[in-house]
C-alpha cells in the first residue's frame, strides 16, 4: 500500500494511540520520517493529545452537600436541579441544601410494570421513588420524614417566635427547630388491603380523587426570616408538614425556598394565607392524572379475564397483577389527598 | 447495589458517596467547568437511581455510571438544557481539585502561559465537538479508557468508536489550525 500525505493525516492519531497494525505502523512511519510536512503534523497532533490530558482532572471532590443534594431532589422527585451553596455562604447544617429554583415537588406514583409478557401500562414516566420502595412506603400519613435532609417540624410562630425560654443560667432552653416533635399529620385514609372484591375495587376507585396537584407560590417578602416564620405558623394552624428545600444567597439577594405538604381540603386556604405574606410574584398551579383512568381500565380488564377463565393458575397469576396494580391505584388515591405547595421567599 | 435497587433510599446514598467522586471527575471533565459538571452528576445520579431496578450487574457498576454520564451528557448538550460557562470563567484551582496538569521542572514562565493558552484554546475546540465526539475524547485522552472500554461505555461497536475518535481528533486539529493559523505556528513545543 503506498502512502501518501492525504493517508497520512486520515489516520496519525489512530497511529499514536498505536490503534494501527504493524504494516501500515511501518508505512506510516516510513513516510512520516521522509516527508517534513507529515513529521510537522505528527507533531502539531501529539500536542493536542498531550494538551487534553493535560486538561484532565485527575480526582476531583465535589462540594460537600453534593450528595445531600441529591438526595433532596430524589426526595422531592423533582427534575430541577439544586444548587449547592459553598461552605464559606452557608447559614447552618439544615441550610446545606440551597435550592437554585423552585421545585413543584410531586408525589409520585411511578411506573407499573407488569410481569414480562403481560401488558404494560403506558407511561413515560421512569420508575421512581414508588416502585422501588417498599410497599408499606405510602402507609406513612407525613410525607416527609423526620430524618430526611433538612427537614424542619412544624412551628407555631404565634408562641414560639421571639419568645425565647431562658433559664437561670441565661441559656435558651427552647428546642432547636430540627428538635421539635411534629404536632401534626397530614390526614389521609388508611390503607386499604387489596381484596378481590371488584364491585368495591370499582366503587372506591371511580369515586376517589384521582388528580395529584402541586402548586408554586413566589413570593417577595423585605425580611426572609420573619417571612419564613409565619409560613412555618401557617403552615402548623393548618396541619401542614413544612420543610425547607435551602437556601442561597446572591450579594444582597437571599432566596429561600420550602416544601410544604397539606391536605387538599386546607390547601386553598394555606396558599392564600401564604400569599399574605408579601408581594406575589408568581402562583401556579399543576395538577397530574399520572394516567389514571388507563390504569383503572386496565384493572378492570384484567377483572375481566379473571372472570372469563377457569384455569387456576391463570386467575392466581392475574389476581396477582390485579392486586399489584389496585395497590398503587389506592395509593396513588391516597397521595391525591395531599396538596404540595412549594414556597418561594426571596427578600428583593 | 442490590439494596438499592431494592428501593433501600440509604444504600443508595452510600453508593453516591462511593462513586461521586469518580462521577463529578468525568463530568467535569466533559463540561469543562465545575458548576455544570456539578449539574450534571447530580443528573447522573438522579437518574442512575431511577434505573437502578434495572441495572442487571453485567457491568461494573461504576461502568454503568459512566454509561449514564454519557448518555446524559449528550442528550443535555443536545437539548442545550446545559448553558455552557464562558471560556474566561475560572476552570481550574478549586477546593479539592487534583490536576494532572503538572508544571515541567524546565518550563519558563512564558512556555507556562502559552501552555495554558493553547490548552484554554484546546477546550474552546473540545466543547465545539458534537457531544459524541467530545464524550469519548474525554474518555480517551482525559480518562484513559482503552478503545474497547470506550465501546462497553459507549454501547458502540470497536470500529465506531475508533472512527469516532480519529474523526473527533481530526476536528480539533482542524479547528487549531483555524486559531492557531494554517501552519499551526504558535503550538507549543511538544514535550
Amino acid at each position: 500500500m503506498e502512502m501518501d500525505c492525504r493517508k497520512v493525516n486520515e489516520i496519525i492519531f489512530l497511529l499514536l494511540d498505536e490503534e494501527l497494525d504493524a504494516d501500515t505502523c511501518t508505512l506510516v512511519r516510513d513516510h512520516i520520517t521522509q516527508c517534513p510536512a507529515c513529521s510537522s503534523e505528527l507533531k502539531a497532533c501529539e500536542r493536542i493529545s498531550q494538551g487534553l490530558q493535560q486538561m484532565a482532572k485527575a480526582s476531583i471532590t465535589p462540594p460537600s452537600g453534593f450528595s445531600d443534594a441529591v438526595m433532596a431532589r430524589i426526595n422531592a422527585n423533582t427534575d430541577i436541579k439544586v444548587d449547592i451553596i459553598p461552605a464559606k455562604r452557608r447559614f447552618s447544617s439544615w441550610y446545606t441544601i440551597a435550592s437554585g429554583v423552585a421545585a413543584v415537588a410531586l408525589l409520585s406514583f411511578g411506573a407499573y410494570l407488569l410481569p414480562s409478557g403481560t401488558t404494560q401500562i403506558a407511561d413515560n414516566e421512569p420508575a421512581v421513588v414508588d416502585v422501588l420502595a417498599p410497599d408499606n412506603a405510602h402507609d406513612d400519613p407525613n410525607p416527609v420524614s423526620n430524618n430526611e435532609p433538612g427537614y424542619i417540624e412544624p412551628v407555631d410562630i404565634d408562641t414560639n417566635v421571639n419568645k425565647p425560654n431562658i433559664n437561670q443560667n441565661g441559656v435558651n432552653t427552647d428546642p432547636k427547630l430540627h428538635e421539635i416533635e411534629p404536632v401534626t399529620e397530614v390526614t389521609a385514609p388508611n390503607p386499604v388491603e387489596p381484596t378481590t372484591d371488584f364491585d368495591a375495587y370499582r366503587a372506591l376507585l371511580t369515586d376517589a380523587r384521582h388528580q395529584l396537584l402541586s402548586t408554586m407560590l413566589h413570593i417577595t417578602a423585605a425580611d426572609i426570616d420573619e417571612a419564613e416564620n409565619k409560613a412555618a405558623g401557617l403552615a402548623v394552624n393548618a396541619q401542614a408538614a413544612f420543610q425547607p428545600l435551602g437556601r442561597q444567597t446572591d450579594g444582597d439577594i437571599i432566596k429561600s425556598s420550602y416544601k410544604i405538604t397539606a391536605a387538599y381540603d386546607k390547601a386553598d386556604l394555606l396558599i392564600a394565607q401564604l400569599s399574605a405574606l408579601g408581594t406575589v410574584g408568581s402562583i401556579q398551579t399543576e395538577s397530574r392524572d399520572n394516567d389514571y383512568d388507563d390504569k383503572l381500565q386496565l384493572l378492570l380488564n384484567i377483572q375481566n379475564q379473571i372472570n372469563n377463565t377457569d384455569d387456576v393458575d391463570k386467575i392466581k397469576a392475574l389476581e396477582e397483577q390485579f392486586n399489584q396494580l389496585a395497590r398503587q391505584l389506592q395509593n396513588w388515591n391516597k397521595d391525591c389527598e395531599k396538596q404540595t405547595i412549594v414556597l418561594w421567599l426571596q427578600n428583593k | 447495589v442490590h439494596k438499592a435497587a431494592q428501593g433501600d433510599v440509604g444504600a443508595f446514598e452510600k453508593l453516591i458517596l462511593l462513586y461521586q467522586d469518580r462521577v463529578y471527575t468525568h463530568c467535569v471533565n466533559l463540561a469543562g467547568n465545575y458548576d455544570d459538571g456539578q449539574d450534571l452528576a447530580q443528573e447522573v445520579f438522579i437518574r442512575a437511581y431511577r434505573g437502578i431496578s434495572n441495572f442487571r450487574g453485567e457491568s461494573d457498576f461504576g461502568t454503568w455510571l459512566h454509561k449514564i454520564t454519557v448518555n446524559c451528557w449528550i442528550n443535555t448538550k443536545k437539548n442545550s438544557r446545559l448553558q455552557l460557562m464562558s471560556i474566561d470563567e475560572p476552570r481550574l484551582g478549586e477546593e479539592g481539585d487534583i490536576s494532572r496538569e503538572i508544571m515541567d521542572d524546565d518550563e519558563t514562565p512564558i512556555e507556562t502561559l502559552e501552555r495554558k493558552e493553547f490548552n484554554e484554546m484546546l477546550r474552546r475546540a473540545l466543547d465545539n465537538l458534537t457531544p459524541e465526539y467530545s464524550a469519548v475524547l474525554v474518555l480517551r485522552e482525559m480518562e484513559g479508557y482503552s478503545y474497547q472500554e470506550i465501546a462497553d461505555i459507549t454501547e458502540s461497536s470497536l470500529g465506531t468508536v475508533k472512527s469516532r475518535i480519529n474523526r473527533a481528533k481530526r476536528d480539533l486539529r482542524q479547528q487549531m489550525q483555524g486559531l492557531l493559523g494554517s501552519d499551526g505556528n504558535g503550538l507549543p513545543e511538544s514535550k
